[in-house]
């Protein structure tokens, strides 16, 4: 069963550091579009880390919905760190040489395209426009003598640069048949996917099916409630609740409700629902608080609190 | 855009420089708000508990009768520092409060340090006030309450809102018209001035149906009743506040309302911390981190650090610290009182190690966010619960039982990396 970004479920979801991710960005896109999880864009550059306004892949997935989905029998998890060393150790030689060459030849791929291009921007350079001057002629005659300065300059220019290429050329030639000037590098893929397979039936990997770290009692019963009422929820810590309800796609709709996930007979001081009912008014929403019945497993029952202000 | 239209109606006001803000002119135009002129806060509260404390008299080196002086002074004191007889108040289980009835007990509590708060009034007993202007005894603008200073100032920014809603749709709705998205016909016009004029009609009726609610005329006439209205409200203090007034000033002696028989100082500590739990304990349930108790040192604390502590529940925390007094500033700072136990004694006390001590994140974002919303520095007040007293009858010694918990306080403020960066 292949959706339209080619996800076949289950789809891996990656265990790192008790943290859940999906690399892909189709399954990413799957997940958004028919399971209504939209998770948490982490990938910063690693560059500029500072940068933190616009992140990309990884997608980290709440606990919640890492639970939800395996539940469904959407995804499984695959704990990513064992499973690289396993797949690493488990290789065959023919493979890893396999996989060597295949690295070098990207490379080597890689360093003549660069070279090419470096070859055509010289030879752009070297060789005057003739077009674009037969374009300038009419303004050149007007100009005169101006025009002449420039193309002087133009030409030495032109000829110190001819120059040191050659030089360097003649010198690379003599050690190595890639110039210097060329960066040889080596591409790494983004996902460690393709040193290996994990198949949902192998061993040891689909055992990742009891959940550690598992989700809250109190939480998950209320976030399955809410997902199954076609609500998207989003991570709310920042905003001081556990989840952000949302009554359609977060682009296209503000959240309607805070929510906080209680325990059925947990004892709530008076000072927290003062402030989780400013903290929901404060913003022009709801704070729910909610919790599944201990006796009755399934149902849930949810409470709005708003601040008055009499 | 300029405002240059005639229709865009902001003017200054009408030549009242005292005027904050740029009013609009109005069919029947809003009257200026009288400013109430505030009593002298500096003088009514001028004292910080109610303690009367007169210096002794100067030393001159060079008399030596005042030396004499300040012999006579300290020993034979013309005035006591506590008040004679002492204020009573009333223990009330049914509240969880002391309930004072006495009006110069209220005004000496409220003036000299905001004590407690009127039972029919948001903190300053002031039901009588209102109550007497509400049936014309009083001008309309004598002796504001902060209740009704403050319903002024709402009634005026959704006046304000109202307005400048009405002017930008007016602005925007001329705009288009000149821009020719709007096609107004000769119907139009004759249609917006019928609305106009309904409008015009509605507004004035309401402005006189408010007029008859809020000035009655009939009441301002020189035969203004002489109704006596008799104060029906009280001051009700916290359980800590009237353990501080009792136990650590000695001003208040507190009474039980059901027999009316005052109740000993010995006895004032244990009764309060098994109020503190809801079913009261009994005593012998009693432990080192009562609610009362925690709460009662973080009170003590701040009190004789000179803060004046008022409850903060309607912020979410604990308690609000006041540099001189509510009436002069707004707080600085909210209090949340937490309990930590790491004192060996607690190690294996799972349920007040992983319970009580730890609280989610959410919980503290929600309230950081809360106190921050209204400017608010919050700061977390830890107080280190000592193990239980091994000898029966050492909780007696108030004082040195007091001395054995600990306080530590943490500012909080939210940071963000990006918005803090240089």
């Amino acid at each position: 069963m292949a959706s339209q970004w080619g996800v076949v479920e289950p789809f891996p979801i990656y265990l790192v550091k008790s943290r859940y991710f999906l690399y892909d960005a189709n399954v990413v896109s799957h997940v958004r579009a028919s399971h209504r999880m939209c998770g948490c864009l982490t990938g910063t550059l690693p560059q500029i880390p500072q940068q933190n306004v616009f992140l990309g892949l990884p997608l980290e997935l709440m606990t919640e919905e890492a639970a939800l989905l395996v539940e469904k029998g959407a995804g499984y998890i695959v704990n990513d760190i064992q499973a690289h060393s396993q797949g690493l150790k488990s290789m065959l030689e023919a493979d890893k040489a396999a996989y060597l060459e295949a690295r070098e030849a990207e490379s080597i791929r890689e360093m003549q395209a660069l070279q090419k291009a470096a070859e055509e921007r010289r030879k752009a350079f070297r060789t005057p426009k003739p077009a674009s001057l037969k374009d300038n002629d009419g303004e050149e005659e007007e100009t005169g003598e101006e025009g002449k300065i420039r193309d002087g300059e133009e030409d030495k220019v032109g000829a110190t640069v001819f120059e040191t290429d050659t030089a360097k050329t003649k010198l690379s030639n003599a050690v190595d048949p890639a110039p210097p000037s060329t960066l040889r590098y080596y591409p790494v893929p983004a996902t460690s996917e393709a040193l290996y397979h994990a198949l949902p039936t192998s061993p040891g990997l689909l055992e990742a099916r009891v959940l550690e770290p598992a989700p809250s009692e109190t939480s998950y019963p209320l976030y399955k409630h809410l997902h199954e009422h076609n609500y998207f929820l989003s991570p709310g810590l920042r905003f001081g609740c556990q989840f952000m309800a949302y009554p359609g796609d977060p682009l296209r709709f503000h959240s309607h409700f805070v929510v906080t996930g209680l325990g059925w007979d947990e004892e709530i001081e008076m000072r927290d629902v003062v402030g989780g009912g400013r903290l929901g008014t404060g913003v022009k929403k709801a704070w729910m608080v909610g919790g599944e019945n201990k006796d009755k497993p399934g149902e849930v029952r949810t409470f709005c609190v708003e601040w008055g202000g009499f | 855009m300029t405002s240059s239209a005639p229709s865009i109606t902001i003017t200054p006001a009408d030549s009242t420089p005292t005027h904050p803000a740029p009013t609009f002119t109005l069919p029947t135009p809003p009257a200026a708000p009288a400013r109430y002129k505030k009593p002298n806060y500096n003088v009514v509260h001028a004292l910080p508990l109610p303690l009367t404390t007169v210096p002794l008299p100067p030393l001159i080196p060079h008399n030596p009768l005042s030396l004499l002086h300040i012999i006579i002074a300290y020993l034979f004191p013309g005035t006591t520092s506590h008040p004679s007889p002492l204020h009573v108040g009333a223990f009330h289980a049914s509240t969880r409060a002391i309930h004072v009835t006495d009006p110069q007990s209220i005004k000496a509590f409220w003036e000299h340090g905001f004590f407690g708060k009127g039972s029919l009034s948001r903190s300053e007993p002031t039901w009588v006030i209102r109550k007497r202007r509400a049936l014309g005894v009083i001008g309309q603008n004598e002796a504001l309450t902060s209740e009704e200073v403050t319903m002024r100032r709402r009634e005026e920014r959704k006046e304000f809102k109202r307005e400048r809603a009405r002017a930008e749709k007016e602005r925007r709705e001329k705009q288009l018209a000149e821009e020719g998205k709007i096609v107004r016909g000769p119907d139009d016009d004759q249609e917006k001035e019928q609305r106009d004029s309904a409008a015009a009609a509605s507004s004035s009726s309401k402005s006189i149906t408010f007029a008859t609610v809020e000035l009655p005329p009939r009441r301002r006439s020189p035969e203004r009743p002489v109704v006596e209205v008799e104060d029906l409200e009280h001051l009700q203090l916290t359980l800590e506040e009237s353990f501080f007034l009792s136990f650590g000033l000695g001003v208040l002696q507190i009474k039980d309302s059901k027999t009316d028989e005052i109740i000993p100082q010995k006895d004032l500590l244990s009764m309060f911390r098994c109020q503190s739990y809801f079913p009261p304990r009994t005593p012998d349930m009693l432990q080192p981190d009562d609610p009362f108790l925690l709460n009662y040192v973080v009170y003590h604390h701040f009190r004789s650090l000179g803060w004046v502590v008022k409850s903060g529940i309607k912020f979410a925390v604990d308690y609000l610290l006041y540099n001189r007094g509510p009436v002069f500033t707004h707080a600085e700072f909210a209090i949340l009182v937490l309990p930590a136990y790491s004192h060996p004694y607690w190690d294996h006390d799972r349920v007040r190690k992983e319970e009580r001590e730890k609280k989610p994140w959410h919980w503290l974002h929600c309230i950081n966010r809360v106190s921050s919303q209204v400017k608010k520095t919050l700061i977390l007040v830890y107080v280190e619960v000592p193990p239980p007293l091994e000898k029966t009858g050492a909780e007696d010694n108030v004082p040195k039982m007091l001395a054995r918990y600990k306080v530590r306080e943490v500012a909080l403020r939210r940071w963000l990396v990006s918005r803090n960066r240089d």
